[in-house]
C-alpha cells in the first residue's frame, strides 16, 4: 500500500465530533437571531419611528407632485413652442406672398 | 359709491380692450369643411412659456425669440379647402369690421383675378406698431394671422429662407399667380 493511499484512507476515517459540537451550533445561530431582533427592537421602540412615517409619505408626495408639475410644464412649453413656430411661419410665408404679389404689380407697371 | 361703481366697470372692461380684436366664432365652423386646419391662439403668458424653450444657440429661434419677446399675443387660422366656395365673404368680413378702427390702418390691399385676395392691416401706437393683421383668400385658403403687440413686419420677413418660409428674391417678382393682379389702394398707401 502506498502512501497516497494512507492518506486517503486516514481522510475518509469517520470522525466523531466533540462532545458539545451540537450545543455550541445551537448557541451561535441564537446569537445572530438576537442581533437582528434587537436591532428591530430599538428601530420600532423609538418612538420618532411611527411618526416619520407620514413625514416620509408626505416627502414622497410632495417630491412627486414637483416633479409631476415640472413634467407637465416642460410638455405645455413645447407644445407652446411648436405652436408658435407654426404661426411665424404661416405669418412669414403670407407676408412674403403678399409682398411678392406686391412686387409684380410694381414691376408690371414699371414694364408698361 | 359712483367712483366705486365705475371703477367696478373699467375692470370688467379691460380684458375685452385688451384683446380688441377677436377671431369669430363662425370662423371655428369652418374647420369641419376643411382639409386642413391651423388652430393657433398663444396668450402672454403662454408666448413667456414657448419663449423660455426657444433655443439661444439655433439662430432660427433665437430669431424667434427676439422677435416674440414683446408681444403680448399670437394668434392663426388657417383652413385649407379641397374644393372653392367653402367659406364666405361675411366670415372674412367680421374680421374686417373689426378693424375699421382709426387704430388700424390698411397698408396693403392685394386683389387678384385668380381670386387671390391679401391684406396687410397696422395698428399704430403712438410711433409704435402696436400689432400686424394679415388675411390671405384664396378659392381654397383661408389664413387669418393677428399679432398682438409691437412687431416690426421687417423683422417677420426677414425669416424668409428660414424655418420653411420662402426666400423673397426682391430683384424680380415670383412665377405664381395671374400677371393680371391688381392693388387697391384703399386706405393710406400700398406698401
Amino acid at each position: 500500500m502506498t502512501s497516497f493511499e494512507d492518506q486517503l484512507r486516514q481522510a475518509l476515517t469517520r470522525k466523531e465530533p466533540p462532545p458539545n459540537f451540537a450545543a455550541r451550533v445551537m448557541e451561535r445561530a441564537k446569537r445572530q437571531e438576537s442581533v437582528l431582533a434587537v436591532g428591530w427592537q430599538w428601530l420600532s421602540g423609538r418612538a420618532w419611528t411611527p411618526r416619520l412615517v407620514p413625514v416620509m409619505a408626505a416627502l414622497l408626495l410632495v417630491g412627486g407632485a414637483a416633479f409631476y408639475r415640472e413634467h407637465q410644464r416642460a410638455t405645455e412649453g413645447e407644445a407652446a413652442k411648436e405652436k408658435l413656430l407654426v404661426a411665424v411661419r404661416i405669418a412669414g410665408s403670407k407676408l412674403q406672398k403678399t409682398q411678392q404679389q406686391v412686387m409684380k404689380i410694381q414691376f408690371g407697371r414699371v414694364n408698361q | 359709491m359712483t367712483w366705486k361703481l365705475s371703477m367696478l366697470a373699467i375692470a370688467a372692461f379691460c380684458p375685452l380692450l385688451a384683446q380688441d380684436i377677436k377671431m369669430p366664432v363662425n370662423l371655428d365652423k369652418l374647420a369641419e369643411h376643411a382639409t386642413e386646419t391651423v388652430d393657433v391662439t398663444l396668450d402672454t403668458s403662454m408666448l413667456q412659456l414657448a419663449s423660455r424653450f426657444l433655443s439661444k444657440d439655433d439662430p432660427d429661434e433665437a430669431k424667434v425669440k427676439k422677435l416674440v419677446s414683446k408681444l403680448k399675443g399670437v394668434y392663426v387660422r388657417s383652413f385649407e379647402f379641397d374644393k372653392d366656395g367653402q367659406y364666405s365673404k361675411s366670415d372674412v368680413e367680421a374680421i374686417r369690421s373689426q378693424l375699421r378702427t382709426p387704430d388700424w390702418a390698411r397698408i396693403v390691399g392685394v386683389k387678384s383675378v385668380q381670386g387671390e385676395n391679401s391684406e396687410v392691416y397696422l395698428k399704430k401706437n403712438g410711433d409704435q406698431l402696436g400689432g400686424l393683421v394679415v388675411i390671405c383668400a384664396e378659392p381654397k385658403e383661408l389664413t387669418i394671422v393677428h399679432i398682438d403687440g409691437p412687431i416690426d413686419p421687417e423683422e417677420l420677413s426677414e425669416l424668409g429662407g428660414h424655418m420653411g418660409i420662402p426666400k423673397l428674391d426682391k430683384s424680380k417678382p415670383g412665377k405664381s399667380g395671374g400677371s393680371k393682379s391688381k392693388s387697391s389702394d384703399e386706405d393710406k398707401h400700398e406698401e
